[in-house]
């Protein structure tokens, strides 16, 4: 099977996965008892029809390119950050802990807040690295093992020393109004554009910074780079702490726009989701693409739930069956295309890991 | 995994980025309608109510779920309404979906577990056109006017609790299981103690929180907890958890009091019987209010006649049962009277 | 002994054995040279699996031997896409894990709204509950009979992979791919069948905890213990021996947890429930990396 799209592949993989996971939402609606039109139509009027929906698909998208970027930067240099939760959870706690006890003028903590969760995110992934640095420990684990211990130390936290005395459940305060990032034009809060700021920063960075095209660098051929001069530990390190540093923003984000405060059961799972995203999103414009797609889904499907009475579990399903029909697709064409060595177009194509 | 540098395909991203932005926008144009709340009449419109669970599959969840879902049944089939139900949505995030539904016009949006009570404070005072009924305890309403609440007399509920286990065990010792230790289930389990003692002063009454609602093995290991201690006599109030406790309960030879609703064919070994509260009846009075209407900003309580003890199938013998019966019916007639205590002890927070 | 301790015991081994079976089939995949990620998934699935054929056919046994089945089959589906295609291990594992989440919550929902009551036969709580009093006989007597099979497969699978051919053959796969090509060896095929083998032991761990620890089937009944044994298998650094143990430990941890909250003492009872997750990291930092599979992780690419 010879498929020669050359540039326009993404978006045709993309195309062909969001329909395959919609015919197979439809089926497993017409199993539930409900129409699998209506379903189908009330994801996308979830996520795109009316301003409220609009806002809340944005707010989700925030949050999962952020820790889509947080899975990419450091993919470059061949570090797996599957940490994003945990970095996610930690800054949104530092945002919440400075916005709740540092008194200065109201926007004056809200930066802080902000620096906080970069800087909450990135130490976050400091165990991980050192291991791996150090110890030569594979960071899939221990990048794992880290979510959780983060996770958990937030729940400590939260239904300990921060604990809202008047809550029956593990919550803190909500920051005050004075210490929230604003909303701007028609509603969209100032959050969503820092997280597209952030992209396009890193955009930048990865193709015309020193750093950025060292990074690549270290990902294709480690051995290489060092032989090359490049100081490969120490551009993998700022690598995963940047990426870290911004799970972290993606966190303090959500709290300083949209959340205002951490509990048990904030937060939904943009860490795990970031990890799909930032490994189909190529490079950061591709990971607001996907990061869009992802959040289309995840509030449409909660209002296909909420509309439909189809079960709450093909929210889930939504959230696993998209990434392997990609994955899958992917993989498939580049196997084809390798194995027939059709693909003399003129994209440089660069396989890692 | 494949990197890509390509100019075409970054601008073909960025164009595509700027369309989607642009839908978006121009999606942005439509706002929904709101009905009214003062001029709803009766078969005039077609009502729309929204309403989330915290808990998924309410109609087989926990005993409150259950009881609750008989009352949207009642909603959907007899009047004729139109519910969306929102599925396992966590109560950070209470706010936001209730918030969604009145942003789409659904009226009203009810709330049914005690433990949203954080969204029903804040949510009404945004959308003044929509009304938010809370259909479970709540210690006082909401600022704005356009909020009411249901509210079980729980503490009575839980005298009536106490008196059936106190009187069916044989140990002398029984134990109250709750998942979240919300407000609602503190008064109740207060209750309990107290509608206990007053049958048998000599009882031990042992109180444990689960800590969730859900997670099976957790409840089963907490119920199991008790039942080394002697505990012969369990009433257990949670959420989809609650099976773990009948298998403890069942494999430690002890009896379970299910809450809210019939739980017999869960688990007809280990069921004493179940404490029912009418929650249908809620809902058919609330639906009354408000397409009549005459729904009011007030706290409706629902007293002892909306509580009963499902029937026993002969888990006790005859003079037990005609005991606990009697002795219920002298608390709903007045006759026992239970000191109110609210033992603050047994919340954990 | 006290009866508080052999309560605290008796849930350690039974909070344990579903760890050690999916700590088994997620060791067996590494040493392969495949990470298994999708655990939580393959759990899942065999969890609902074994309850609601011990429900339809009364039969525990068969239930089991069901769940073993489907871990399998989602193995095999796991090796379609990380050794044929081959995607990158990590996204494919999560992935499966959301699938699986979605599928079994679905298939649950289905089955209570059709009226069944899914509550299984008891058999695989304990091998004689009618010995439970009995001194020091009833202690073991308590135990499930999963679990005794679980100590057995411990001992097969350190002598497989340590003491045999293929075992070597495997262990091979799993340090260099392409030198056990070079070898005459056919990686796809052994990852393949390591996986179908993986997912089919994890998939008896979610049997373990559908039919032992508790008798019945929730959403998410698996609550992250998929990941507790991933953390076995590396603070154990990949020695069935050692795994054991390390399940047991996390197991004792987790039972520590419950009666902390219960009795309102100790420590926040979430501490508990960090130790696996610490305890490997600080294994990890002071023991390093261990001789691990090196290959494990990259996809196989036949030169």
């Amino acid at each position: 099977m010879v498929v020669a799209m050359g540039r326009w592949q993404p978006l045709f993989i993309g195309g062909v996965t969001l329909i395959l996971s919609l015919i197979v939402m439809g089926l497993c609606a017409l199993v539930a008892g409900a129409n699998p039109v209506t379903a189908i139509v009330a994801i996308f009027e979830g996520a795109l029809k009316g301003r409220y929906e609009v806002l809340a698909t944005l707010a989700e998208f925030s949050a999962i390119s952020l820790t889509g970027l947080a899975v990419l930067i450091p993919l470059r240099t061949g570090f797996f950050n599957i940490g994003g939760q945990g970095q996610v959870e930690l800054g949104a706690l530092a945002a919440v802990v400075i916005g709740l006890f540092v008194t200065a003028p109201g926007w004056i903590v809200m930066i802080i807040a902000l620096l906080g969760s970069l800087v909450a995110g990135a130490l976050a992934a400091v165990v991980p690295l050192f291991l791996r640095v150090q110890r030569g420990a594979s960071e899939v684990t221990t990048t794992i093992m880290m979510n959780f211990t983060c996770v958990l130390f937030m729940y400590v936290m939260v239904t300990g020393p921060l604990k809202d005395p008047k809550a029956f459940y593990g919550t803190t305060k909500l920051v005050s109004t004075a210490v929230r990032l604003p909303t701007l034009f028609e509603g969209i809060n100032a959050g969503v554009l820092i997280a597209l700021g952030v992209a396009v920063l890193m955009y930048l960075v990865g193709r015309y910074t020193v750093f950025g095209l060292q990074s690549t660098a270290v990902g294709c051929n480690r051995s290489a780079a060092l032989a090359g001069g490049i100081k490969v530990d120490r551009v993998m390190v700022t690598a995963v702490l940047i990426g870290a540093a911004i799970a972290g923003l993606a966190g303090g984000v959500q709290i300083l726009a949209f959340s205002f405060r951490v509990a048990e059961g904030w937060s939904k799972s943009w860490g795990f989701q970031g990890i799909a995203v930032g490994f189909m999103g190529g490079n950061p414009l591709g990971v607001l693409v996907v990061a869009f797609i992802f959040a289309i889904l995840e509030t449409g499907s909660r209002n296909m739930q909420a509309m439909t009475g189809v079960p709450a579990a093909l929210v889930s399903l939504f959230q696993g069956l998209p990434v392997l029909i990609y994955v899958g697709l992917q993989a498939a064409i580049r196997i084809s295309r390798w194995k027939t060595g059709a693909g003399r177009s003129r994209r440089r194509v660069v396989v890692t890991r | 995994m494949i990197i890509v540098r390509n100019k075409t395909w970054i601008v073909t991203v960025v164009l595509l980025l700027v369309a989607l932005l642009g839908l978006a926008v121009a999606g942005c144009g439509s706002t929904t309608t709101t009905a009214d709340p003062a001029t709803t009449t009766t078969g005039a419109a077609k009502v729309k109510a929204g309403m989330m669970f915290s808990i998924t599959n309410p109609p087989k969840a926990g005993g409150w779920d259950r009881a609750d879902w008989v009352g949207v049944q009642y909603l959907k089939n007899d009047l004729g309404w139109e519910i969306a139900v929102a599925e396992g949505v966590p109560y950070p995030q209470t706010a936001g979906t209730a918030a969604g539904y009145a942003e789409k016009g659904y009226n009203p949006v009810i709330f049914p577990d005690a433990g949203q009570s954080e969204a029903f404070k804040s949510v009404p005072a945004q959308y003044p056109k929509t009304w938010f009924v809370m259909m479970s305890a709540v210690d006082a309403l909401p600022d704005a006017p356009n909020a009411a609440a249901w509210v079980p007399d729980f503490y009575k509920y839980g005298n009536m609790v106490g008196i059936i286990a106190a009187k069916a065990t044989k140990s002398g010792k029984i134990g109250l299981i709750g998942g979240v230790p919300v407000p609602a289930l503190v008064i109740l389990f207060s209750g309990a103690i107290e509608g206990a003692k007053a049958v048998n002063p000599n009882v031990e009454v042992t109180v444990s929180w689960v800590g969730d609602w859900v997670d099976l093995p957790k409840h089963k290991e907490v119920t199991n907890l008790q039942v080394q201690k002697g505990v012969d006599v369990i009433f257990a109030d949670s959420g989809p958890g609650t099976t773990g406790v009948f298998e403890a309960a069942e494999a430690g030879n002890a009896k379970v009091i299910g809450f809210a609703a019939d739980w017999y064919d869960d688990a007809p070994n280990a069921i004493l019987t179940s404490a029912l509260i009418d929650a249908a009846k809620m809902y058919k009075q609330m639906a009354e209010a408000f397409s009549n209407g005459t729904l009011k900003k007030q706290i409706y309580p629902c007293g002892f006649d909306f509580f009963r003890a499902a029937p026993f199938r002969g888990s006790v013998s005859a003079e037990v049962e005609k005991d606990i019966t009697d002795t219920i019916a002298k608390l709903g007639s007045g006759e026992l009277k239970i000191p109110e205590v609210t033992h603050e002890e047994i919340n954990p927070q | 002994m006290s009866s508080w301790i052999v309560s605290f015991l008796l849930a350690t081994m039974r909070d344990a054995v579903p760890l050690i079976f999916a700590a088994l089939g997620i060791l067996l995949a590494e040493r392969a040279g495949v990470l298994n990620i999708g655990v939580e998934g393959q759990m899942l699935a065999g969890a609902l699996t074994a309850v609601v054929i011990a429900v339809l056919t009364q039969n525990v046994w068969i239930a089991v031997v069901a769940a073993s089945i489907t871990g399998a089959v989602i193995g095999v589906i796991q090796s379609f896409f990380t050794v044929y295609l081959p995607a990158d291990q990590i996204v494919v594992g999560i992935a499966i894990n959301g699938t699986c989440l979605g599928l079994t919550s679905f298939i649950y929902k289905i089955t209570i709204d059709k009226g069944m009551q899914l509550i299984a036969p008891g058999t695989l709580q304990s091998i004689a509950p009618g010995l439970k009093d009995v001194p020091v006989i009833g202690f073991f007597a308590s135990w499930s009979p999963l679990a005794y099979i679980a100590i057995v497969a411990v001992v097969l699978m350190y002598l497989f992979l340590f003491r045999t051919g293929p075992g070597l053959l495997l262990r091979s796969a799993g340090e260099s791919a392409h030198a056990a090509h070079a070898a005459g060896l056919n990686v796809t095929l052994l990852r393949t069948i390591v996986l179908c083998a993986a997912g089919s032991l994890c998939g008896l761990g979610g049997a373990a905890l559908g039919l032992a620890v508790v008798r019945s089937f929730t959403d998410n009944l698996t609550m992250g213990r998929g990941f507790i044994a991933l953390a076995a298998v590396y603070f154990a650094r990949w020695n069935p021996l050692l795994a054991f143990g390390a399940c047991l430990l996390f197991g004792a941890g987790e039972a520590l947890a419950f009666r902390a909250q219960a009795a309102g003492v100790g420590l926040n009872p979430y501490y508990y429930l960090m130790l696996p997750y610490v305890m490997t990291l600080i294994a990890v930092g002071l023991f390093g990396k261990g001789r691990g599979p090196r290959d494990a992780g990259k996809p196989y690419l036949k030169g």
